[in-house]
């Protein structure tokens, strides 16, 4: 498309400049990750003479086991959440019998319920069934919500596939679990990664739900994270390399797998 | 039925966690806004915890600044982003366009509770991004505790996330206007239309589908979201910050009054499906 009205040197102007003001927190982020504390109230601008690695050895200690608890729950939550997702999908999309479309609205009907309605009766079914100050008070609920976007992206992936692929094995006397786990899982892949991410994302940015269900003992990176910022005390450095850390994870993760998030979403995942 | 048992076995785990973690909640969540309810006895007291959202002051003020949080937050979601996305389709070279896109959505690396604490840190009084920029650019009078004054602490909360191109809002509309008709808007180009008009007349009708769907994510997502007020002000100072869903967070867990806090995430819920509904029933698609 031609520019007409609109130099191109003030669109790269603008662009830059928005850019820029985008990632000023991510700046932030690592260059007072590596100061020392006295350094940012005296002289914040100024570049540290040289980089204070002891934050982020001290940052690691503060948060580690908080990091460990927070992974558990992830792994966890993404394993039940694509297992029952893809299993659910699997059937909505080859099965037919009874009741199908009911149980098929009925579960896509979660998605208008908000979660703020439900957050007190959820905690206190949580009590009631004592799994309060466990993960697994965390995690059950998670499975339940994030499964969801699993079945709705499955079932729509799976109708995809040609029947002869699976008529085919079912000749040869596969079963129903055979054909899930031979044909339809491998081709699923890029889906199901796409799936895990958006589940760990929502997982292990969570605090509200840490924050209510678990002990001091067990909690998660973002109650660390709040905790360290809010505290009396407060080692400026050692805070920001604590946010550095914890955000080793989701930087691992996008750089392996933001190619199937973006192209996911690129594609049109809400082509409406 | 024999012949159905194994679709059915197959999705009961599915079906199990949606009853017990979701409907189950629901229901309870409608039936206990009609009692007092401390988790252990429950006394049915018709409407009074409706009566008393409608009378309570706090509810009243929360509503207010409600209503400031969703109205920017619509604004924020949908105009920014867009420009970004329409300014960059405008350049001609692949590279620049990818090294762009990329660019705008690298905050995504970082957990969005981080996000959050990172702002939290730019407003804060001593050593905060802010108040150095003021005292940098020798506007020493200015500077003030951002979060902790009520005269600014809202419009604070609202101002975090400068300037507001968030990686999902940029990446749908991108996705979209890369995907538009060309040959409309190239016709219409032959027949002189410039720049200007191509965006108002053809992009913005054409790209009705994803402001609907960000208009509806973000009024739900904006009525929800009381963590960012709890991190970032506590609803303070004072009642300067609180929303209808921190009113019930409290209600629930700082004052245990569970059926009144239900009562308020009832009304929530019902005023997310209307506006839901609405929007479904207004925005109809045109292309």
């Amino acid at each position: 498309m031609k520019l007409g009205w609109f130099p191109r040197g003030i669109v790269v102007a603008v662009l830059l400049i928005l850019l820029i003001l985008t990632l000023v927190p991510l700046f932030l982020l690592f260059f007072l990750s590596a100061k020392d504390n006295l350094d940012v109230l005296i002289d914040f601008w100024g570049i540290p003479a040289k980089i204070k690695w002891e934050n982020y050895q001290l940052a690691f200690e503060a948060i580690k086991l908080s990091l460990c608890h927070s992974l558990f729950v992830c792994m966890v939550t993404i394993f039940g959440s694509l297992l029952f997702g893809s299993l659910t999908g699997y059937v909505m999309a080859r099965h037919t019998f009874p009741g199908k479309q009911l149980i098929y609205i009925m579960l896509l009907g979660v998605m208008m319920i908000p979660g703020i309605l439900t957050i007190v009766p959820l905690y206190s079914l949580i009590v009631m069934l004592k799994l309060d100050h466990t993960f697994w008070g965390l995690i059950l609920p998670y499975v339940a919500g994030s499964q969801l976007l699993g079945i709705l992206l499955c079932r729509t992936f799976f109708e995809g596939i040609p029947n002869e692929l699976f008529e085919a094995a079912r000749m040869d006397g596969g079963t129903e679990l055979y054909l899930y786990r031979k044909i339809a899982l491998p081709l699923s892949v890029s889906i199901l990664i796409t799936i895990g991410l958006v589940t760990f994302l929502s997982v292990y940015n969570d605090y509200l739900w840490p924050l209510l269900v678990l002990d001091q003992s067990q909690q998660t990176f973002t109650v660390a994270a709040v905790n360290l910022s809010s505290g009396g005390r407060q080692d400026i450095g050692l805070t920001f390399a604590a946010y550095v850390l914890g955000s080793i994870p989701t930087i691992i993760l996008f750089s392996f797998g933001m190619k199937y998030y973006v192209n996911a979403m690129l594609n049109g995942a809400v082509k409406a | 039925m024999k012949k159905y048992a194994v679709s059915y076995t197959l999705i009961s785990p599915s079906v199990a966690f949606i009853l017990i973690f979701m409907y189950y909640p629901l229901l309870s969540a409608l039936f206990h806004s009609f009692t007092k309810w401390d988790m252990v006895t429950t006394h049915w007291i018709g409407f009074a915890n409706f009566g008393r959202v409608f009378s309570d002051s706090i509810m009243g003020l929360s509503v207010s600044h409600q209503l400031i949080f969703t109205l920017t937050d619509l604004l924020k979601s949908i105009i920014p982003p867009l420009i970004v996305a329409e300014l960059i389709h405008l350049l001609k070279g692949k590279r620049a366009k990818y090294l762009l896109r990329t660019g705008f959505v690298l905050n995504m690396l970082v957990p969005g509770m981080v996000g959050t604490l990172l702002w939290l840190s730019i407003y804060n009084p001593s050593y905060g991004l802010l108040n150095q920029l003021l005292k940098f650019l020798g506007l020493s009078e200015w500077t003030r505790a951002w979060l902790a004054e009520s005269g600014t602490a809202l419009w604070a909360i609202v101002m975090s996330g400068f300037p507001f191109i968030s990686g999902v809002s940029f990446l749908i509309f991108y996705a979209a206007i890369g995907s538009l008709n060309n040959e409309v808007i190239e016709s219409s180009r032959i027949d002189g239309a410039n720049g200007w008009q191509v965006f108002t007349k053809l992009h913005i009708p054409m790209l009705t589908p994803q402001f609907k769907v960000l208009i509806i994510l973000t009024i739900i997502g904006s009525l929800q979201d009381f963590v960012k007020v709890i991190v970032l002000t506590n609803g303070g100072p004072g009642t300067a910050t609180v929303i209808p869903a921190y009113t019930m967070y409290g209600a629930a867990f700082a004052s245990s009054e569970y059926g009144y806090a239900s009562a308020i995430g009832t009304c929530l819920f019902v005023v997310i499906l209307g506006l839901t509904l609405l929007n479904m029933k207004f925005l109809k698609t045109k292309w």
